[in-house]
């Protein structure tokens, strides 16, 4: 069967909310590989405005999460510093954001849970780039064996439910930053595979590819000159979406009980420590709920205005 | 007819690589267990006979590449996938009774967040710029922010704690009576539905508004056909069908395999509760038999989207 | 194109049509004070080149606009003025008694949809026909435009058509309720050179049965010619010329006309002659124009500068 381009590009994992953009822009125009964030496209000002807050929120978390250590009047994640389920309380740093159950500093143990969450996220999503990245574009500029094989992968990739292929590694296993990394990498490698291969097939068929062969340059030099600067756009729209994705994934693991173990505080586990005191204690959870949504928001906001600027809507797969 | 059995078949061939290669891959990764199914069952307690007895039983002793052979070989003979560790049950039994558990919750799920995001997108669409538009926008990209473990939780908090208006976890099964089984089915097919909904809405929204910027819907206007009787469903949803279709295999896909948060906090007894209990002792024949059925749901609704798309558009024929 | 039996007051008035719409960029104005008259049974050609105005005098006229399109002036459709009828009530008035065939046969039927639900809908709504009868009509309708195997081919899909064909199924379409106007928005645009003139005849033939008035819109000159009983000549949103057909060429030649004209390669011209084209480009539609005077001399300049190339 022929199937129809669909107007919608489909996100192919959890929660993108972006369209994909599933093929490249050309490098024709402003600039070179960055000319296209010159270029004035589509987002609208609202799109603009969470882009903005996104990255300031990210940009905080990031520094937050690397000078964890030295912030000055931290206290460490496993210190009591009060009674337990306190609410705010702004004399102190630590107590900013309240306590947990047991009396910690939530502050302190989200700043230190982003840790996790971050390193993870950022860790599997270049695993997946690089696995993703090779084979999407031999499999969108060789065609033949290496479609097929992409394909393939990218198909077994994206049939096994993430979760249920996390929890059977850490069965088998246990949980290890490691071994839950590169399993996500390899999950979510499906997704720059297809990705790739699109943006790859749109831009192989161009004039300057034709042109820089019959200059006699070399498949490889064709592949790292010519297309992989175009595929920037794409996956720099890409990137955010799937690091959205990790940082969800990872939350689930942890909120089961099976992510990294303790004493190393995670969101997902903060957050399932305070559903077990939700009834007499609401307040517990927030500090961890709302951090999460706004980082899986950031990312989600970056990518959204990221690819609304490099906006293609044909050329599926 | 011959033609659709031939694509059906087609695409089952292809599929089969894919199962391979996933099924062979979760049965390596058995192998990074340490100790044995016997040791497991037995713990401290058992002698090393009795324990290379139990292994036996479970094929433990052959080397892993026969083991995985013997796996297939038993499930396509015989359509055996072993039996679970400590309960001894066949495993596809246990499979068939959480399966009927989760694919009603994500048939449930579907519908709340079908019923919910497709009037809303149509009405959108339909007047774009209103504040509802705005609200709607702002609140579906809210709510795809959040994850699945939140929205259990808010849900329970909304529902069970404060409205007190459904029980907290557990499942009573359809046999024993609709309304409890309704009862208890419908906050887990909330806390799924939530996310779908967004996401439906969303990529509707957008394409609705796609299709009515096209040429027949002015002739459709030019017509003076009435807007929401004749218009709307007609020259406005029925095109935009092939995307919901996508959508809805894409939603059900994750739905089937993602229920394990709402599984695992609603105490379903579904698939994705039965994959944490395996997690916990650890019984990998039964997380392969999981992967094994998930990647078997993959490939047929990977057809049945097809088939799907060669229905509505009289365009696409069956190859 | 003549007819004695008709009613003195025309079917169609249009006076001071003006058409804003605000966008990102400005407010562009569409249509700038636009007058037509279209007589019972008599054939109207609209002229003028891309950006002028054209459609978006028919669909400001007809209502099809989207209501952030501001639409001012006066409409009526055989007396009753259509502007300030609400949307709906509009829709059906017009619906009914007014037909158009819209440029593009490709993308103007809706691709999931039999030819015949697409053809019944009208009959159904405006006329009360059941789905037997509907089908019937529009069966009977296909075969007077000339479509073969017509009660066969209500159950096909548009893209089991061609061009020409669908072009045809359009029309068809337009005439289902016996409208007193057939708008053709440059229905023959997107076909081929033969087709085109058989799709002409064939409009030209429906008109004269039925005693429709017609509205030929074209970018073509040579489209609209032979065909109308008037043109008016649209430049900038506005008209620029109105003149009986026969009269367009006849005595003073208005320059806008001299110059598209000229842009027309004819057979007697000699091989590689150059084709007169004018200089420069229309006004911008985002510039409001504010001194009439000032603004008929700028494009009076314009057009007087299609000078050189063959006669």
């Amino acid at each position: 069967m022929s199937r129809p381009e669909p107007r919608a590009a489909a996100p192919v994992t959890a929660p993108p909310t972006a369209y994909l953009p599933a093929a490249g822009t050309g490098a024709a125009g402003v600039g070179g590989p960055f000319g296209w964030l010159r270029r004035p496209k589509r987002a609208t000002r609202r799109g603009k405005a969470f882009f903005v807050f996104g990255v300031v929120w990210i940009s905080l978390l990031v520094l937050a999460a690397l000078f964890a250590d030295v912030i000055p009047g931290l206290p460490h994640f496993s210190e009591k510093i009060g009674t337990f389920a306190q609410g705010p309380d702004f004399s102190s740093l630590g107590g900013l954001l309240g306590t947990d159950s047991v009396g910690r500093s939530n502050l302190s143990r989200i700043i230190f849970g982003a840790r996790t969450s971050l390193t993870i996220a950022v860790a599997s999503t270049l695993i997946g780039l690089f696995i993703g990245v090779v084979l999407g574009m031999l499999a969108g500029y060789y065609r033949g064996f290496w479609d097929g094989l992409g394909t393939i992968v990218a198909n077994a990739l994206s049939a096994l439910p993430p979760l249920i292929m996390l929890l059977a590694l850490v069965a088998a296993v246990g949980a290890s930053l490691w071994g839950i990394t590169v399993s996500l990498g390899i999950l979510i490698a499906d997704l720059y595979i297809r990705v790739t291969k699109g943006a790859v097939l749109s831009n192989a068929q161009r004039e300057y590819v034709l042109a820089a062969r019959s200059l006699g340059a070399t498949d490889a030099r064709i592949l790292f000159r010519e297309i992989l600067p175009n595929l920037i756009p794409t996956l720099a729209a890409v990137i955010p979406i799937s690091m959205a994705v990790l940082v969800v994934v990872e939350g689930s693991l942890s909120f089961l009980g099976y992510g990294i173990p303790a004493p190393n505080p995670s969101w997902g586990g903060m957050i399932a420590a305070g559903a077990d005191v939700i009834r007499r204690f609401p307040g517990v959870m927030v500090a961890p709920v709302v951090t999460l949504f706004l980082t899986v928001f950031s990312f989600n906001a970056i990518g959204d205005y990221l690819g609304s600027r490099t906006d293609r809507r044909d050329a599926q797969i | 007819m011959i033609a659709v059995l031939r694509a059906v078949g087609v695409r089952l061939l292809y599929g089969i690589p894919v199962f391979l290669i996933v099924t062979f891959g979760v049965a390596m990764l058995a192998e990074l267990m340490p100790g044995s199914p016997g040791q497991a069952i037995l713990g401290d307690q058992g002698t090393p006979e009795a324990i290379a007895a139990v292994n036996e039983r479970f094929g433990y002793n052959l080397p892993p590449l026969e083991r995985y052979g013997a796996w297939l070989t038993d499930l396509f003979t015989q359509f055996d996938l072993g039996t679970t560790l400590f309960t001894r049950e066949p495993v596809t039994d246990v499979l068939g009774r959480r399966l009927v558990v989760t694919l009603q919750l994500a048939g449930m799920a579907l519908v709340i967040a079908l019923v919910i995001a497709i009037p809303l997108s149509l009405v959108t669409a339909l007047k774009q710029g209103g504040w509802l538009d705005r609200i709607l926008n702002v609140v579906s990209s809210a709510m795809l922010s959040i994850p699945s473990f939140v929205s259990v939780v808010l849900v329970s908090l909304v529902f069970t704690v404060w409205l007190k208006a459904f029980p907290a976890t557990g499942w009573v099964p359809i046999a024993q009576g609709l309304g409890d089984n309704l009862k208890y089915a419908f906050l887990p097919a909330l806390a799924l539905a939530l996310y779908e909904a967004a996401f439906f809405y969303r990529v509707m929204r957008s394409d609705l508004a796609t299709t009515l910027r096209e040429d027949f819907v002015l002739v459709a206007r030019a017509k003076g056909l009435p807007k929401w009787r004749t218009i709307a469903p007609r020259h406005v949803l029925r095109p935009s069908l092939t995307s919901l279709v996508t959508l809805l295999g894409v939603a059900v896909g994750r739905l089937l395999g993602g229920a394990v948060i709402v599984e695992a906090f609603f105490s379903i007894p579904g698939i994705g509760g039965e994959s944490i209990a395996a997690v916990s002792i650890k019984d990998m024949n039964m997380l392969q038999a999981i992967v094994a059925l998930g990647v078997v749901i993959y490939v047929v609704l990977f057809i049945l989207v097809d088939l799907a798309y060669a229905w509505i558009d009289p365009r696409v024929s069956v190859k | 194109m003549t007819d004695e039996n008709v009613p003195d007051a025309p079917l169609l008035q249009v006076r001071d049509l003006r058409c804003e719409i605000l966008a990102p960029a400005g407010t562009a104005y569409v249509l700038r004070g636009v007058d037509l008259t279209v007589p019972h049974g008599r054939t109207l050609g609209i002229v003028g080149e891309s950006g002028s105005g054209k459609s978006m005098l028919l669909k400001s006229a007809l209502g099809l606009l989207p209501a952030k399109a501001q639409v001012t002036g006066e409409v009526r459709f055989d007396g009753v003025d259509v502007l300030a009828m609400s949307a709906p009530e509009r829709a059906k008035f017009l619906g009914r008694r007014v037909g158009v065939v819209f440029q593009n046969p490709m993308t103007s039927l809706n691709p999931v949809v039999p030819i015949g639900v697409q053809m019944a809908e009208a009959s159904r709504f405006h006329l009360g026909l059941g789905k037997k009868e509907a089908h019937a009509l529009a069966a009977d309708l296909l075969d007077q435009v000339g479509v073969p195997n017509a009660a066969k081919r209500l159950r096909d899909y548009p893209h089991q058509f061609s061009g020409g064909m669908r072009q045809r199924v359009m029309i068809a379409m337009a005439l289902t309720c016996e409208p007193d106007l057939l708008v053709a928005d440059e229905a023959t645009t997107a076909l081929d050179v033969t087709i085109q003139k058989q799709i002409l005849d064939l409009l030209q033939e429906l008109q004269a049965q039925r005693r429709m008035a017609m509205i030929l819109v074209s970018h073509d000159l040579s489209v609209v010619a032979g065909r109308t009983d008037e043109v008016i000549v649209m430049y900038a949103g506005r008209v620029v010329e109105r003149k009986p057909t026969g009269e367009l060429f006849s005595g003073e030649t208005h320059p806008y006309v001299e110059a598209l004209s000229r842009a027309i390669p004819r057979l007697d011209m000699p091989p590689h002659a150059r084709l007169s084209t004018m200089t420069g480009a229309p006004p911008s539609v985002f510039d409001p124009r504010p001194d009439a005077a000032a603004a008929e001399r700028e494009d009076l300049e314009r057009w007087l500068s299609a000078a050189g190339g063959a006669r």
